[in-house]
This record gives C-alpha cells, sequence and structure tokens, in this order.
C-alpha cells in the first residue's frame, strides 16, 4: 500500500480517531499476523504478537515521521515484537545455514509448474514456503510477494542491505530445492538413490 | 551459480510466487484490537499522570522564594523588633523546649550511626523501587 494512500488514515489517527486506526488494522492485518506466524510458529502466538505489534504502532504513531512507507514501519515493529515474544518464552529464531549447490533445471521445473492446476500451485507454493525457515519464509515474503526493496528489508530485519542480498540469494537456492522436491519428486529420488550407491 | 542463471531463478520464483498467499488473521482480529486498544485508552484516562503541583504554583512558589530572596539581599532596612518585647514573653519561663529536651535526653552514637544507616538504606531502596516499579509499569 502506498505512503500517500495510508497518510490521511494516520494523521487522522494520531488526532485521536480510532476508526481510522481500525481501518489500517483492516488493511494490514494479514500481512501482519503472517509475519507472526512466520517468527512464532503457532497461530495462538501470532495472534498475541500480531495485536500487541497493532498496540505498538498506535502508542508511537506520533513517532512515525513518514521517512519510509507506514508498511515497513509496521513489519518492523512486528519483526520486533515476534523476537521479544521468543525471547520472553526462551526460544530462539529459526535460522537455516545449509547452503544447496546443486544444479537446478529451472526450465523443468517452470515446465512441471506450469502443468499444475491454480489450486495445486497455490498449495505447492504455500507448503514450500511454510518449510523454510522463520527468516528464510520472512525474506520471500517481503521481497517477492510484498515486494519490497532490500533497503526497505534490511530496515525492517535491522540488518545491512548486503547481508539482506547474501540472505535472500540463499533462501532463494533453498526454496528452489524445496520446490524441486515437490515437482519433480522421481528426480530427486533418483539421485539420492544414486548417491547412495556410489557411496556403498 | 552464475548471474545468468541467478536471474533465471529470480524470475521463476517471481513467477511462482505470484500464486501465494497471505495467512488470513483470524476471524474478528480487527475488532480484538480495537477492543484491546479502547480498554488501554479508558485506563489511560482514568488514570493520567496528574502533578500534585500545577504550573501556576510552581510559577507562584518560584516567584514567593525568588521575592524573599531579592528581599534579603537588597533590602538596607533594619528590622525592627522592639515590637517583640511587648508581649512579654520573658515571663513565661523557659521557652526553648527543644533545648530542654536536649539535655535530659540521651542517645549514644552508635544509635545516631544505625539510624543515619537505616535512612542511607530506606533511600536507596526508595529510589531503587521506584525505578523498579516504573520499568514494569506498576502504578502505586
Amino acid at each position: 500500500m502506498s505512503k500517500d494512500k495510508d497518510q490521511p488514515l494516520i494523521t487522522r489517527a494520531i488526532t485521536g480517531d480510532t476508526s481510522a486506526f481500525a481501518k489500517l488494522v483492516e488493511n494490514y492485518q494479514h500481512m501482519v499476523y503472517t509475519l507472526a506466524l512466520k517468527l512464532v510458529k503457532r497461530p495462538e502466538d501470532a495472534q498475541e504478537v500480531a495485536q500487541d505489534s497493532f498496540l505498538r504502532a498506535y502508542q508511537a504513531l506520533s513517532t512515525f515521521k513518514g521517512d519510509s512507507k507506514f508498511s515497513t514501519w509496521l513489519y518492523k515493529i512486528t519483526y520486533n515484537k515476534g523476537l521479544d515474544f521468543l525471547k520472553k518464552r526462551k526460544r530462539m529464531l529459526e535460522i537455516n545455514d545449509v547452503d544447496y549447490n546443486f544444479n537446478v533445471n529451472i526450465s523443468a521445473l517452470e515446465n512441471n509448474w506450469d502443468s499444475l492446476e491454480k489450486q495445486e500451485q497455490r498449495q505447492t507454493i504455500k507448503n514450500a514456503v511454510q518449510e523454510l525457515s522463520a527468516t528464510d519464509g520472512i525474506l520471500i515474503t517481503l521481497f517477492y510477494f510484498e515486494e519490497l526493496s532490500l533497503i526497505e528489508i534490511a530496515d525492517i530485519l535491522g540488518l545491512n542491505d548486503n547481508a539482506v542480498k547474501v540472505k535472500l540469494f540463499r533462501a532463494r537456492k533453498r526454496l528452489s530445492y524445496i520446490l524441486r522436491r515437490k515437482l519433480e519428486p522421481e528426480t530427486i529420488e533418483g539421485y539420492e538413490a544414486h548417491k547412495g550407491r556410489s557411496i556403498n | 551459480m552464475n548471474k545468468y542463471k541467478e536471474r533465471e531463478l529470480d524470475a521463476f520464483l517471481k513467477k511462482v510466487t505470484q500464486s501465494m498467499e497471505l495467512e488470513r488473521a483470524p476471524k474478528n482480529f480487527s475488532i480484538a484490537v480495537m477492543q484491546q486498544l479502547n480498554v488501554k485508552l479508558v485506563n489511560k484516562s482514568n488514570i493520567a499522570y496528574e502533578p500534585l503541583v500545577s504550573t501556576k504554583g510552581w510559577i507562584a512558589i518560584l516567584l514567593l522564594v525568588s521575592s524573599f530572596i531579592g528581599f534579603l539581599i537588597f533590602d538596607e532596612h533594619q528590622v525592627k523588633m522592639d515590637w517583640f518585647t511587648t508581649l512579654k514573653l520573658n515571663t513565661l519561663g523557659n521557652m526553648n523546649l527543644l533545648e530542654r529536651v536536649a539535655n535530659t535526653l540521651f542517645v549514644s552514637d552508635s544509635t545516631i550511626y544505625a539510624l543515619v544507616g537505616l535512612l542511607v538504606f530506606m533511600g536507596v531502596q526508595v529510589w531503587y523501587l521506584k525505578r523498579f516499579f516504573a520499568k514494569r509499569q506498576v502504578l502505586l
């Protein structure tokens, strides 16, 4: 959602118009909930984190200067609230550092993807993103779904844009590995069997 | 992975993620948020911070104190106390109660040390507890 579109609602909310803030909640509830769910994994915890994020955003609304998009500012609050929640529950943020080195045939993958029904495509990508670690899932969602820039993502995650670039590169590879496993299971099985024979 | 492959993968993932959907927030999520927000706003207005001495009060105190100090510094007239003798208070005997009590009261050095220690300890505790509760946002 654009900066300009949110600004009138933000101005009204700052002056105490709660109905304007309710509209902002309505607009961003699903994205905030999605980010919270990727971080904390359990739906009931995600609901708590998402609610706390909106309450915190309301309290801090007067400090929002409009230097960034409202959505970026809100996602940053959500991310930090999620981390606070994990820290409070003595749980760790899920990170996957495994670096996959494989040659993927994108054209074959794309053909398999195109052969799927729309509903199957939706389910496949949903399951694939769910298999990613929390940070990878957030990166992929913010970059591809929300179409945020590397700088905006870096601002949300509190990293520099180079670090985000590297992490995104790895997340892409891990997602393509998962997708290949889902779209070409027989190829992977064959490769694993061949690898097993070579080891023996 | 070379640059070409990287771009190819990026384009493929852009295509794939078009089918992505967000998780749906629970039903009535926004209503629940606004209810919590309203509860917070009501509580805030009920227990809003109100200073014991208002700004006007502080200005009045400041004026009084500064005029008194000004009077002490710049007033050159001697204060005449001859009216005091007309009260004939000297006929009532020793009026200095504090001196009389102090002459009969014996307090050992260790008691004084203990009392001073207690006062310091209380001072630190008040400061520490105030900070502790302020951090936890407990209203006393």
